[in-house]
C-alpha cells in the first residue's frame, strides 16, 4: 500500500484556520442534533398491548335428534333453523343470531388492540432509527474531533463513515473558500485533471476530488498510461516503482511493444496483468483520441457555463426575416444587441448571437453605418468615417 | 449532446455533472430532469494527462 503524505505543505496548513471554523460549525451542529435524538428517546415508549380475553364460550347447540334439514324448531328465547345441509341458527326473536352482540363486542375489541399494536410498532421503528442516526452523530462528532489529518488516516483504514464525514468537512471548506477565489490561470485539480484549483496554494478543485483522493490512499496512487500497442488507456496501481513504468496494457500488447529481452525483466516478468484495469474510450482513430476528448469536454463544460435564457431575451420580438442586408447574420447579431448591452464587444455578441466573429464583425460594420448601433469598445480609436456616425 | 438524442422530453436544459473515476478520467453526466434519463461518457481530459505527471513524477524520483 502506497501511503501518500497529508498535503500539509499547500493547501492544509494554509486553511487551517477555516478549516477549523468550519469542524467547529459541524460540530456545533452534529451536537445539537445528537441531542434532539437523545430526547426523542428519552421520552416514554408506547406500551406494548396487553393479550386479548379469549372470545365468549358460544351458546350450546340443541340437540341434534330435536330437528331435521328444513325445520324450525322453536328454542330458548328464539327458534333454530335447520338449512339443507344439516347446519343449525339459533335464530333469536328480532331475527339476530345469539352470537351476534359477542361478536361484534370481540371485533371491537380486536381493532383497539389492532391498533394499539400498530402505534407500538410504528414507535419502536421511530426509536430504533432515532438510535441509528443517534450513533452516527456520534460517530461523525468523534471523526469532527479526530481533525482532518486524522480523518484521512480512519478512511486508509476503510472507515466509510469517516469518508462521508470528510466530504461534508470539504463541502463545507470549499463553498467558504470560493467566496474568495483569486483571479489568474490555475494549475489543474491534482485528481481530476479537469478543473482549475482556487488558488496556488491548492491541489484540488473541489471536496469530491479531495475526498476520492483521500479513499483512493487505501488502495494506493492509480496511475495511468496510453498503451503503446492498441492506444487503449488503462490504469492500474504499481506495486513497485519499477511497475509505474509499465507502458503496455497486457502481455500480448507488451509482446509487440517491448523487445523479447526486456520482457523477462521486471516490471514486465514481475507484473501482474490482473490488477491492470482498462477504461474504454470514445470510438476513434488513436490520433484522434485526443482530439475528441477535448471537443467532449469542451462541449460539456461550455454548455453548462451558458447563462440561462432571460425573460428580456424570451421576451424579445423575432429578428426581421425580410431584412434586405448581404452581410450573413445580420439579423441574429441585431437580434441580439439589446442582450449584450450598449458597448458591444465582439465576443460579447458572437457569445449571444452564435455566429462567426467575422460575420459579427460584418454585420456591426453594416448596421454601424445604418446608424443602428454605437460602436464603441472595439479598441480602436472612434472613426466616423469607418464605423458610422452614431 | 443534445437533448433530442436523449429522450422526448420537451425541457430544453438537461442537468449536467461530473464525477471523477480514477486520477485524469472524469465520468460526465446529463440527465433529465423531467424523466430522469441519465447519460453517462468517461473522458479523460488532455490538458495535464495523468500519464505525462506521472513521467515527470519518475523523472523527478531518485
Amino acid at each position: 500500500m502506497t501511503q501518500l503524505p497529508v498535503p500539509a505543505s499547500s493547501a492544509f496548513l494554509a486553511l487551517q484556520p477555516l478549516h477549523q471554523a468550519a469542524v467547529a460549525r459541524l460540530a456545533e451542529d452534529t451536537t445539537t442534533r445528537i441531542q434532539v435524538l437523545e430526547a426523542r428517546l428519552e421520552r416514554a415508549a408506547t406500551p406494548m398491548p396487553a393479550p386479548l380475553p379469549p372470545p365468549p364460550p358460544r351458546a350450546p347447540r340443541p340437540p341434534l335428534s330435536v330437528v331435521g334439514p328444513g325445520d324450525s324448531v322453536p328454542a330458548d328465547g328464539g327458534y333454530v333453523e335447520v338449512d339443507a345441509k344439516g347446519r343449525r341458527t339459533l335464530v333469536v326473536s328480532g331475527g339476530r343470531t345469539t352470537g351476534d352482540d359477542d361478536e361484534a363486542e370481540h371485533e371491537e375489541a380486536r381493532a383497539t388492540r389492532a391498533a394499539v399494536r400498530n402505534a407500538y410498532w410504528r414507535d419502536q421503528q421511530e426509536r430504533y432509527g432515532a438510535q441509528r442516526e443517534l450513533e452516527t452523530a456520534q460517530r461523525e462528532l468523534a471523526h469532527l474531533q479526530l481533525g482532518k489529518a486524522g480523518l484521512y488516516d480512519a478512511i486508509a483504514t476503510g472507515d466509510q463513515q469517516a469518508e462521508r464525514t470528510l466530504r461534508v468537512i470539504l463541502s463545507a471548506e470549499y463553498a467558504a473558500r470560493s467566496a474568495r477565489e483569486q483571479p489568474g490561470p490555475k494549475r489543474l485539480c491534482r485528481y481530476c485533471h479537469v478543473l482549475p484549483v482556487g488558488s496556488d496554494e491548492e491541489e484540488f478543485c473541489g471536496p469530491r476530488c479531495e475526498a476520492r483522493w483521500a479513499t483512493d490512499r487505501y488502495t494506493g496512487e492509480w496511475v495511468g498510461w496510453e498503451c503503446g500497442t492498441c492506444y487503449g488507456w488503462f490504469y492500474y496501481v504499481p506495486a513497485t516503482a519499477t511497475e509505474a513504468r509499465v507502458t503496455a496494457c497486457s502481455p500480448s500488447c507488451a509482446e509487440d511493444l517491448i523487445p523479447a529481452a526486456d520482457l523477462d525483466t521486471p516490471p514486465y516478468s514481475t507484473m501482474d496483468w490482473s490488477r491492470v484495469r482498462r477504461i474504454p474510450g470514445p470510438p476513434a482513430e488513436p490520433k484522434q483520441r485526443g482530439r475528441v476528448y477535448q471537443q467532449l469536454l469542451t462541449a460539456f463544460f461550455e454548455e453548462d457555463a451558458r447563462p440561462p435564457a432571460t425573460p428580456a431575451q424570451v421576451a424579445l420580438p423575432p429578428a426581421p426575416a425580410a431584412l434586405p442586408s448581404a452581410v450573413p447574420d445580420e439579423a441574429k447579431v441585431l437580434a441580439a444587441l439589446p442582450a449584450v448591452g450598449e458597448l458591444l464587444p465582439t465576443a460579447a455578441i458572437v457569445k449571444a448571437a452564435h455566429v462567426r466573429k467575422g460575420h459579427a464583425v460584418a454585420a456591426l460594420r453594416a448596421l454601424a453605418a445604418r446608424g443602428k448601433v454605437i460602436r464603441r469598445g472595439s479598441g480602436r480609436p472612434h472613426d466616423p468615417e469607418r464605423w458610422g456616425r452614431p | 449532446m443534445s437533448q433530442r438524442e436523449m429522450c422526448a422530453c420537451p425541457s430544453p436544459t438537461l442537468t449536467r455533472s461530473w464525477e471523477p473515476v480514477v486520477p485524469g478520467l472524469i465520468r460526465l453526466i446529463e440527465e433529465c430532469p423531467a424523466c430522469h434519463v441519465r447519460r453517462e461518457q468517461l473522458a479523460r481530459p488532455l490538458t495535464d494527462d495523468p500519464a505525462a505527471a506521472l513521467r515527470r513524477r519518475i523523472e523527478r524520483s531518485p
